[in-house]
């Protein structure tokens, strides 16, 4: 019922193509935030929100997961976190490599933000 | 060319041409000359340089400014499927349409006027339109369904950034990202990947925040989560119709609204809760006397759907009247919930202004028709971490633990019942106290910057943001 009264709606929101000017047109009605009714159905049962504990470990495995997605062998050179787009780690690579090792692993890149303080890694 | 918002255009290839014009405006009491440029930037793949998604964008710059010392400020709205018009036209760009909300007393549709709280005076403004909105199209192989996911999204506009940042030589000004509403679930994501890629920001701007979909009653249907937080936004509307009991004093809504929190998460969830169970409790008659006085929405209301969520309120707080959603002070004469009249009452002043600001003012000629809202949400992936809904807090809390000192400012409206602004300052709360996350709420709606007063207040929250910010 939501759907086809909002593309009525939309019907009203063109604005002519005058000389000089553009033409603009919305093609939908705003519902921001809203998501399709299949996908309702589906999320009714949601995991509970992270927080405290969760929260950090939740942080620690995007980062991991991120590191690993780049670093299939779990090392990464300066060369190689730059060319994958992990440029933060590029940067900071001196700081992060504390091994002198010439390329780093998740722990070494999980003790540099940790130790650097104020995240949410503990 | 010619750009399509169709989920399966795909454009064969993209170039950057712009269209640049000189404009100057009256400030603060200075003259700003500046420079506006119109045109497409091509987003190239983080890793391989390939050719993603050619992106529409307007930038303000201000002539003669330091690039080290003058931030640069990416502005988008969400939807998805939005372009960008609403902040572009309706915020703290140079120019802005005069709507006078929530009377819309004013000429219709709304003249543009120079905007005494442009934020040009504190950085350039750079608004960009998502993929498949506006002028902006996915490049082959990709189609403009490609990017309509939380993950890729999020993504090809971090190569928007990146590209604006290297073509323009931006490297060494303070960046900042202020999205609205699904933009605000963009940047959590978006302030990760572009930290992740070395690409630091100085702070974020969330304006109606979604950060945890889950966390809105409203989003799910049937409703199974508590709306308790929705109480406090039905309270500051109540007040607003002098329907509630006591009524607060003048100057009291400060003090009004911290009982209706209290009361939300106190007395109110808790009952809800208890009404959600199985076996299911009566709703405590108590607890509905006390939210119907503190509403205004009646005991009746209250007892027929205790778990109430914000369509019913917008329909029985007055009979036969409709309140907006986005914006529960606009009204009109009864009619379905699935009406919004704080919608209707903007929207075809915005979708023609643009088509004559770009083409006229800007003298940016194409024979595409930019396309305001685009039907992407339809089919958009919401899927993120493993979640059928996405849940960004975690994007934020990597965000910040990538850059601590991440600056992020929280603002939302007292009348938006689309993102309540206390169901954002409890997502906000899982990320515990930082003195780096502050929130400001306003007499306003979910485009609170369309509410005079509410404007020139959020100008002066955000020239003090940026001013610490950029200490």
């Amino acid at each position: 019922m939501r759907r086809i009264l909002f593309v009525l709606v939309a019907g009203a929101f063109v604005s002519g193509a005058a000389q000089g000017q553009g033409r603009a047109v919305a093609e939908g009605g705003m519902r921001d935030p809203w998501v399709p009714p299949a996908v309702q159905e589906v999320a009714r049962e949601m995991p509970k929100a992270k927080r405290g504990e969760d929260l950090e470990a939740e942080v620690e495995r995007k980062l991991r997961a991120d590191f690993m997605a780049a670093a299939p062998g779990g090392e990464l050179t300066r060369e190689a976190a730059q060319a994958a787009g992990l440029g933060f780690i590029a940067r900071h690579f001196e700081a992060i490599d504390r091994r002198g090792a010439g390329s780093v692993r998740f722990e070494d890149y999980r003790a540099f933000l940790r130790d650097r303080g104020g995240g949410f890694l503990k | 060319m010619v750009y399509s918002t169709a989920a399966t255009a795909s454009l064969p290839t993209a170039a950057e041409i712009t269209t640049v014009t000189r404009q100057s405006m009256a400030l603060g009491g200075a003259t700003l000359n500046y420079t506006v440029t119109a045109g497409h930037l091509t987003a190239l793949g983080l890793a391989t340089q390939a050719p993603r998604a050619s992106f529409f964008y307007v930038a303000y710059t201000l002539d003669g400014a330091a690039p080290a010392s003058r931030p640069v400020t990416f502005f988008y709205n969400g939807g998805p499927g939005s372009a960008s018009v609403w902040l572009h036209l309706g915020s703290f760009g140079p120019r802005r349409l005069d709507a006078r909300a929530p009377l819309h007393n004013g000429p219709n549709p709304f003249p543009l006027v120079e905007n005494a709280e442009s934020l040009l005076d504190v950085s350039d403004l750079v608004f960009v339109d998502a993929v498949g909105s506006g002028y902006s199209q996915a490049i082959a192989p990709n189609v403009n369904r490609t990017f309509w996911s939380v993950d890729s999204d999020a993504e090809v506009f971090r190569d928007f950034v990146m590209r604006y940042v290297a073509v323009n030589q931006r490297d060494s000004s303070p960046r900042f990202l202020f999205g609205e509403s699904y933009g605000t679930t963009r940047t959590a994501v978006l302030a990760r990947l572009l930290e992740q890629a070395g690409l630091g920001l100085r702070g974020i701007v969330l304006l109606s925040s979604v950060l945890d979909y889950s966390n809105n009653c409203a989003v799910m249907f049937p409703i199974t989560s508590s709306c308790q937080g929705y109480v406090p936004s039905y309270a500051a509307t109540g007040a607003w119709f002098q329907r509630v009991t006591p009524q607060p004093a003048e100057g009291g809504l400060d003090e009004f609204l911290a009982g209706a929190r209290r009361f939300a998460t106190e007395r109110f969830d808790p009952a809800v809760r208890r009404f959600l169970a199985t076996p299911p409790e009566a709703p405590d008659p108590v607890v509905v006397a006390e939210a119907a006085a503190l509403t205004g929405l009646a005991v009746t209301s209250w007892q027929a759907q205790f778990n109430l969520p914000p369509d019913a309120y917008r329909v029985q707080l007055i009979p036969g009247t409709l309140l907006g959603r986005y914006d529960t002070r606009v009204t009109q004469g009864g009619g379905s919930a699935s009406n919004d009249p704080s919608s209707s009452a903007i929207g075809s002043s915005f979708v023609a202004a643009i088509g004559a600001y770009l083409g006229g003012t800007l003298r940016y000629t194409t024979p595409s028709t930019y396309v305001t809202l685009s039907n992407a949400i339809e089919v958009w992936d919401f899927s993120h971490d493993g979640r059928v809904v996405p849940d960004t807090v975690p994007d934020l809390a990597t965000a910040l633990t990538l850059n601590p000192r991440l600056q992020v400012l929280v603002a939302s409206g007292h009348y938006d019942v689309a993102t309540p602004f206390f169901t954002t300052e409890q997502d906000l709360a899982r990320l515990g106290t930082r003195s780096n996350v502050q929130v400001r709420n306003y007499a306003g709606g979910h485009m609170m910057y369309l509410d005079d007063a509410a404007r020139v207040r959020q100008k002066a929250d955000l020239a003090d943001f940026y001013r610490r910010s950029l200490q």
